[in-house]
């Protein structure tokens, strides 16, 4: 039985549209009324650009109804992290500080899903400028995991989790600084890929830390990922860290199978990192699989999370303090409590420290390059636990339980996660896979070969039916 | 690891040379999280020859 519209995957949707069995109109249709029934429990969605959308859409199926393709997002609907521009819409960064933050232009990656004939359904809720959340006390409530409303997304890419997993889109764009598109594409039980440094551009998105940042798509499979990175992906000559390479060809491998491909696995990313045994066992599960499928596979080791914590975020919390230090000083009350907090915190560091940082990052790189030498993917946890309540979330973990994902911000390496398993409880698990720089196609090849002998993506979250959170709760 | 002395941030004469208000719960967050920065500013100041120089945007020859 085939997937109902909602729930169909970018591909599908693609041989659909081009086989004009289905109709960019009528998706879009669809998929604004499921919102409008269900993300009152879910928040993905800070703004629905309905006439936009539809125009777009009417639009694409003119063109595919006289012959010509612009390839597989051709009237394919699309959400955007509102930290992204879409010209003519607010980009508020889910802040009051932005309430009034009109788009003048598109970002780079937004003229490239237009370009590519997408639909943009809207912006999706964020954390405060991707960093400071869930918060209650921001103009828009925080995204709710559709697994189970009463638990986290992950962030800070709140919304494109939830909206992906939830069947809202089949696809959205994510920005990752230490973790932010992998962490909710982890809880929420999706494919979130953070790209190589320089492969996306960044104009057009509002920073947080300019030497960490990346934009790249988060997606129910990995090859619906692949798909929308081959559109992402490319050089811009006006954001000066864009990659000057010859077109990228993430897409290549899909399909190769993983026999040959030299996997390291890394059972614990150190003290810090200490997982359930419910996901360090789906994590062993992956590394066995990729094994049996024909990989060699063989334990090692990084430096300390606590290493890679200490550098990132300190760097982190230095870029962020530089680009807000203007408004935490002359109106820190139009930020929500999280974010004042963590800018304040951000305000402590030394200039020396920072500077520190900056060349102990140079070492993590060289340590980890040593060590990739001799694999073509590692393979670890994403997460160390399914997700949490999201009212439990500390405003303050930033060193005392780093994310896992930092490592490969720090190092600008390319890194994915996907799903591998489910919780007692019916939570996602998540692997987390990185690989060399500009080796997305072979974490694609790895993710897929993984994704294709496994049985995760059959499941999906049931919001119809399910109870909203009371409001008193946020 | 460490080969430079870490000095014990002072937080509220910090905050107000930046201009920054907080209150008296915020603060007492701040200092228990104060505690994290400093151990992770321990585990960064080590010295460090030329070769870990952060010095990617000046590879002028690269370009």
């Amino acid at each position: 039985m085939s997937a109902p519209l909602h729930f169909m995957t970018v591909a599908d949707l693609a041989k659909g549209i081009a086989a004009k069995t289905v109709s960019p109109v009528e998706l879009t249709k669809a998929l604004i009324a499921r919102v409008a029934a269900l993300d009152g429990m879910t928040h993905a969605f800070i703004e629905v650009t309905a006439d936009l959308a539809l125009a777009q859409a009417k639009k694409a199926e003119a063109e595919v109804m006289a012959g010509i393709s612009r390839g597989p997002l051709h009237g394919v609907p699309v959400g955007l992290k509102d930290i992204i521009d879409l010209k003519g819409v607010r980009t508020t960064a889910h802040s009051h500080q932005l309430i009034d933050n009109w788009a003048t232009d598109d970002a780079f990656v937004t003229q490239k899903l237009k370009a590519a004939g997408a639909v943009i359904l809207g912006k999706l809720a964020t954390h405060e400028f991707a960093m400071g959340g869930p918060s209650f006390d921001l103009p828009f409530p925080p995204a709710r995991n559709p697994w189970n409303l009463a638990h986290f997304t992950g962030g800070s890419s709140s919304g494109s989790g939830a909206a992906v997993a939830a069947g809202f889109v089949p696809a959205a764009l994510g920005t990752d600084t230490g973790g932010s598109i992998r962490l909710p594409a982890a809880f929420c039980g999706i494919v979130g890929m953070k790209p190589t440094y320089g492969l996306v551009s960044r104009r057009g998105v509002l920073p947080l830390s300019q030497s960490l940042d990346h934009i790249g798509p988060m997606t129910w499979t990995v090859e619906d990922n692949a798909l929308l990175m081959k559109v992402l992906a490319g050089h811009d000559r006006l954001d000066p860290a864009s990659a000057d390479r010859p077109d990228p060809t993430p897409e290549a491998l899909l399909g190769a199978g993983v026999k040959g491909l030299r996997v390291g696995y890394i059972p614990s990313l150190g003290a810090q990192a200490d997982a359930t045994d419910e996901v360090q066992s789906a994590v062993a599960g992956v590394a066995t699989t990729l094994a049996d499928l024909g990989a060699t596979v063989e334990e090692v080791t990084l430096p300390p999370l606590a290493d890679f914590a200490a550098c990132g975020m300190m760097i982190l919390l230095s870029e962020a303090f530089a680009i807000h230090e203007p408004n935490i000083q002359a109106k820190p009350e139009l930020y929500g409590e999280i974010l004042r907090d963590r800018l304040l915190l951000a305000g402590l560091i030394d200039a020396s420290d920072y500077v520190g940082a900056l060349r102990m990052r140079t070492e993590l790189v060289a340590a980890v390059a040593k060590t990739m030498s001799r694999f073509d993917i590692i393979v670890c946890a994403a997460t160390a636990t399914p997700a949490p309540v999201i009212t439990e979330i500390p405003k303050f973990g930033l060193f005392s339980k780093p994310p896992l994902t930092i490592p490969f911000n720090v190092t600008g390496m390319p890194s994915l996660t996907m799903c591998c398993g489910f919780s007692a409880s019916g939570l996602p698990l998540s692997v987390q896979i990185a690989g060399h720089a500009f080796g997305e196609a072979t974490i694609y090849r790895a993710a897929q070969a993984y994704e294709a002998a496994t049985a995760w993506r059959e499941r999906r979250p049931a919001l119809e039916g399910a109870a909203p959170m009371s409001l008193a709760a946020e | 690891m460490t080969d430079t002395p870490a000095t014990p941030i002072p937080i509220e004469a910090k905050l107000a040379e930046y201009g920054l208000r907080v209150g008296p719960e915020t603060l007492e967050s701040l200092k228990g999280s104060v505690a994290d920065l400093e151990a992770a500013a321990r585990n960064i100041r080590v010295k460090r020859s030329y070769l870990q120089e952060p010095v990617h945007a000046l590879r002028l020859w690269t370009k």
